[in-house]
């Protein structure tokens, strides 16, 4: 018993085992980026051969960083790492060793890392709230959010400049109001609410030879020049993006912008209205606030080793 | 314009460099590394110029990435060169240059697109700024590095391979902390803020973590091992190739939410 419980010692001590399960997870991770991952098993069965496709669905491949072999294999490191970071600290102390505890601090650094990771894992609650103009939520910590409006402001070409959702937040009789971008979450209690998506909804109202009627977005409309579809808004104020349908009606052949009173073939554009809703992800994770401090221990004892080690070079 | 003159003051460098290599062995040269220097300083002052246009930091899409990772290695390299003089090897120095050419001659290709373009919502931020530059200013060092494993492995001379270690060790010593805070430390915090997560699995997240891993495992052989051989050095010489598989390879040839541009 005493032999094996030496053995059991120096296996999770030792930098050799370390070095092992750290190629291993390096080596299956990087097979994992080069499969599509979270997919139903039909889809591996559909682009794989279905050996390969059945390795891949019961492996736990599909979803591997989820998998009992990934769990398996970050538990063991853990363990290792939690060893040899208390054994080395142990042993320096016992022999009076220098005090070199950088590599120490960048141990303990990692390991509260991970056990955040781990109980992120188990804890951590998200959903996705949509929202327009008006619509209210009560959130668990009994605050009641209101959307007050929603911005999608672009640049010149176009191109996304940001997405706001400005929000009435109301607490023990009090109203707040806070906006929620992209890299700027609101932190709400024990949620928190970060920009996730949008929704558009545009409408538009033409008028034909035969009278006025309303096109939703991606709804097309047959006339004499042909068929077309309505895209949504242009990023020009006020006017509409149409697409021209092959004969056959399965793609976009030609794209045609309409200001009010613009003509799109025998077609007249009166106006478009445009209405957003706002997705906002809701975070829960009592983990979250350990990553921080653990990130930084991990840097404080990497800073103080290499200075140490280029001190000891010189 | 400002690029072509850059593209030519590598060339000059890389092919002075080779002149020196090939012919003039016992002559100092002291004309490719003011090239070296000039074109590190024309792809900031690029940068500067676009930062200006767009109102943010130009560091948002694969041009800026690539000519910023190449002035990085340019002016470590001159740099380098100036505080070690004569005890540095001229191949090594020659192997980082061709690195910085060909990190420009990438971002200057019609593979490459250059408009200056104002950020997305998701790169607007000082976190990301920190991310990049860190891990850019970390992976020039290893630039260096994998530059003197391949003369090492090279050479059976025993005083040019201890040199030769020692340039190897140095700058993975001084590359590490910078690619751990850049590209991991940073990263993740301007992920928990962009996307509500510190960590999501994701394709270039995992490749960067394999990067760190490998130079993790080269400083344990290193420090713990005590390996001076060449199995250290050979995993030292894996990291580089790693390193840039996880910047271009993932962008171009997996998906990842980091594929911007």
């Amino acid at each position: 018993m005493r032999a094996f419980l030496t053995f059991l010692f120096k296996l999770l001590t030792s930098v050799r085992l370390a070095v092992v399960l750290i190629a291993l997870i390096t080596l299956c991770s990087l097979t994992a980026t080069f499969i599509p991952q979270k997919q139903a098993p039909e889809y591996y069965r559909s682009h794989y051969p279905a050996v390969a496709a059945d390795a891949i669905v019961f492996s736990g491949y599909a979803d591997f960083f989820h998998s009992a072999p990934f769990f398996i294999l970050a538990g063991l490191f853990f363990i290792n790492l939690s060893a040899c970071t208390v054994n080395r600290f142990v042993s320096r102390v016992m022999r009076g060793a220098p005090r070199r505890y950088g590599p120490d601090i960048i141990h303990a650094g990692l390991l509260l890392t991970v056990i955040a990771g781990v109980l992120s894992l188990i804890n951590r609650w998200e959903t996705v709230i949509t929202l327009r103009e008006g619509d209210r939520r009560l959130f668990p910590d009994g605050s009641v959010v209101t959307l007050a409006s929603f911005e999608y402001r672009r640049y010149p070409d176009g191109r996304p400049e940001a997405w706001i959702s400005r929000l009435k937040v109301e607490k023990d009789g009090k109203t707040t109001e806070a906006a929620v971008e992209v890299n700027h979450p609101l932190f709400l209690g024990a949620v928190t609410l970060y920009q996730s998506s949008f929704d558009e909804r545009a409408t538009a109202y033409l008028d034909s030879p035969e009278g006025h009627f309303t096109l939703w977005k991606n709804e097309a409309v047959e006339t004499g020049e042909g068929t077309f579809v309505f895209l949504g808004a242009d990023t020009a104020p006020g006017s509409a993006l149409f697409g021209l349908l092959d004969p056959a009606e399965t793609r976009v052949v030609e794209r045609r912008t309409a200001a009010p009173g613009g003509r799109i073939g025998p077609l007249v554009l009166r106006r478009v209205e445009v209405s957003y809703a706002t997705g906002l992800q809701a975070v829960v994770d009592p983990s979250s606030w350990l990553v921080i401090p653990a990130l930084i221990v991990a840097a404080a004892g990497l800073v103080l080793t290499v200075i140490q080690k280029l001190k000891e070079q010189r | 314009m400002l690029s072509t003159i850059t593209f030519v003051a590598l060339a000059l460098s890389c092919a002075v460099q080779a002149v020196f290599l090939l012919f003039g062995k016992s002559r100092k040269d002291f004309y490719s590394w003011p090239l070296l220097a000039a074109a590190g300083a024309l792809i900031a002052a690029e940068l500067v110029r676009r930062s200006v246009l767009i109102g943010f930091v130009a560091i948002t899409n694969t041009f800026e990435a690539l000519a910023l990772f190449a002035a990085a290695v340019a002016l470590l390299l001159f740099a380098w060169r100036l505080l070690a003089r004569e005890r540095t090897h001229p191949i090594v120095l020659f192997i980082g240059s061709f690195i910085a050419f060909a990190l420009f001659a990438i971002a200057s290709s019609p593979l490459v697109p250059k408009d200056a373009l104002p950020p997305v919502p998701a790169l607007r931020s000082g976190w990301l700024v920190l991310h990049i530059s860190l891990a850019f200013a970390g992976e020039a060092f290893f630039a260096l590095s994998f530059g003197a494993a391949l003369v090492f492995l090279l050479t059976k001379d025993a005083e040019k391979r201890a040199r030769l270690d020692r340039i190897i060790y140095t700058s993975i010593l001084i590359g590490y902390p910078l690619y751990t805070a850049g590209a991991l430390i940073f990263g993740a915090i301007w992920a928990y803020f962009a996307w509500g997560s510190f960590w999501s699995w994701d394709a270039k997240e995992v490749w960067a973590l394999v990067t760190w891993l490998v130079y993790t495992l080269y400083l344990h052989l290193r420090l713990i091992r005590k390996t001076r051989g060449t199995l250290a050095v050979v995993v030292a010489l894996i990291g580089f190739p790693v390193a840039i598989f996880t910047f271009l390879g993932v962008n171009f040839l997996l998906t990842s939410m980091h594929s911007y541009s």
